[in-house]
């Protein structure tokens, strides 16, 4: 007879289990659900132009990220792009961070940095000034805080030898979806310095993205190798999923790892 | 003989009517040769004298009446040269005069006085507005409005007191080459236009502005793929 009792419960957690109100906000499964939309500013720069534009831009987004009002949802790229204008070198500079700019910035004429995207090119916010872009980027960000996501990325990273892993998962709440957007993975620096404590490192474009069901739950792992990177310990991933083939390329979801 | 008498009698009489007759149909009106006011330009609530010079074909003699439409007032308005006061506000005013001779003959004509205050021009920046935000890249186009009556001899918009930004003598006042790349900061932009003929008189406005520095990036030179 003693065999028969946890049979019996099992049975009946699993009864439980298949009945329970899915109106938890938090769970996939419910058609209600919703995460709060992270918000990442996508700042584009250049530390050798000649200029202290770029600086100002770089202060005060490092400045507003800290803020309690933004609650670790604000979270920050320093994209180094190649300025070939310039006699100078940027040594962070990128080629792939250039790449990303000219999706953002299709049109030459447009293209001027200190340049920042908040969750896409929506809420853009270009040049700057000692006197005004702090206030600039705080009401840009406050713009998108407190917004609804029915994507939620969660997940970790880990150091092995010179590589760092990066395990994560895209979960789709409230309804299917169909649409196209591709899930980024950026590496950042932090370089312990003012100015530079996000500075891209990697662009990794992962896959594009064209369906998900209601509660669906991808997951990802990644391996990338380190040699370049002055500070291993210091690497953070930022993943975003991102709206493609549309030119203000919402950011629907992002999170740091 | 009775008939005969009374056929000159009629004849008398018609020939009396008909002589009556021509000599009314032939009284001409009055003719005027000019009418002047000096000075013709005037400051609000100053005078000025208009004058009419007219003949009367017929040698009559003249009367003058001079209106104003209520605009202004004159001090008498009777005489071939009368004092008119201007009102308390500018403009471009007529003056007309209507000569009568004695038997009603008439001629009429204006003359315009303009009044003008010492007030410039109302001068107001459309772009930029106060405060603005420009990014520092490209060119800006800065667009000037200006009210006034009279003639414009030109408008000057200059960033800061030291630097003339350009100069228009054309409605619409519009500059669409304002190189703003690599400005940054905080620039206060004066327009001023400038009364033809008054160079001392002109209207101004202000707007403060917040230039963004940007550095332009230009695109990446593609590597030569070498295939055709």
């Amino acid at each position: 007879m003693k065999p028969i009792f946890p049979v019996i419960s099992l049975s009946l957690l699993w009864l439980t289990c298949a009945d329970l109100d899915r109106n938890n906000p938090l769970d996939p499964k419910n058609a209600g659900s919703y995460v709060d939309q992270a918000i990442v500013a996508e700042l584009f720069v250049n530390d050798s132009t000649g200029y202290d534009y770029c600086n100002y831009a770089l202060e005060a987004i490092e400045k507003i990220s800290q803020q309690a009002e933004f609650n670790q949802q604000l979270l920050v790229l320093e994209y180094h792009v190649i300025n070939k204008a310039s006699q100078h070198n940027d040594p962070y500079a990128l080629e792939a961070c250039n790449q990303r700019y000219y999706e953002y910035v299709p049109n030459t004429n447009e293209r001027g940095i200190p340049d920042a995207m908040f969750n896409g090119s929506a809420t853009r916010v270009q040049g700057a000034s000692h006197e005004q872009i702090e206030l600039r980027y705080t009401e840009a960000a406050r713009s998108l805080l407190g917004k609804e996501s029915y994507f939620g990325i969660e997940g970790s990273k880990k150091l092995i030898n010179n590589s760092v892993q990066l395990k994560f998962w895209l979960a789709r709440y409230s309804s299917s979806w169909e649409g196209e957007a591709t899930l980024v993975v950026v590496l950042y620096e932090d370089l312990g310095i003012p100015r530079y404590r996000h500075v891209v490192r990697k662009i990794l474009p992962l896959e594009t993205i064209t369906r998900m069901k209601q509660g669906e739950v991808l997951s990802f792992t990644l391996t990338e190798a380190l040699e370049q990177f002055s500070y291993p310990d210091n690497i953070f991933a930022i993943v975003m999923l991102q709206r493609r083939n549309h030119p203000a390329k919402e950011i629907y979801q992002v999170a740091k790892l | 003989m009775k008939t005969y008498q009374l056929i000159g009698i009629a004849g008398l009489g018609l020939s009396v009517l008909v002589c009556g007759i021509v000599d009314k149909l032939e009284n001409r009106a009055p003719m005027i040769k000019s009418i002047t006011v000096d000075p013709p330009e005037i400051g609000i609530q100053d005078t000025t004298t208009a004058s009419v010079v007219a003949e009367d074909p017929d040698g009559d003699e003249l009367s003058y009446n001079w209106e104003c439409s209520g605009v202004g007032q004159f001090i008498s308005n009777l005489g071939s040269t009368v004092k008119w006061i201007a009102p308390a506000y500018s403009g471009r005013f007529p003056l007309r005069v209507k000569v009568t001779d004695e038997n009603n003959g008439k001629a009429s004509a204006l003359v315009m006085v303009d009044v003008r205050s010492d007030e410039g021009p109302v001068v107001t920046f459309t772009r930029p507005v106060e405060n603005e935000v420009i990014i520092g890249l490209g060119f800006y186009t800065i667009q000037v409005r200006v009210t006034y009556e009279w003639p414009i001899d030109r408008v000057e918009v200059w960033m800061g007191a030291d630097s003339l930004l350009f100069t228009d003598r054309t409605w619409p006042y519009e500059f669409t080459q304002w190189n703003v790349t690599t400005l940054s900061g905080p620039i206060l932009l004066i327009a001023k236009a400038y009364v033809a003929g008054k160079p001392w008189l002109y209207g101004v406005d202000s707007v403060h502005v917040q230039i963004e520095g940007t550095v332009p990036i230009p695109k990446l030179q593609q590597p030569a793929t070498g295939l055709q």
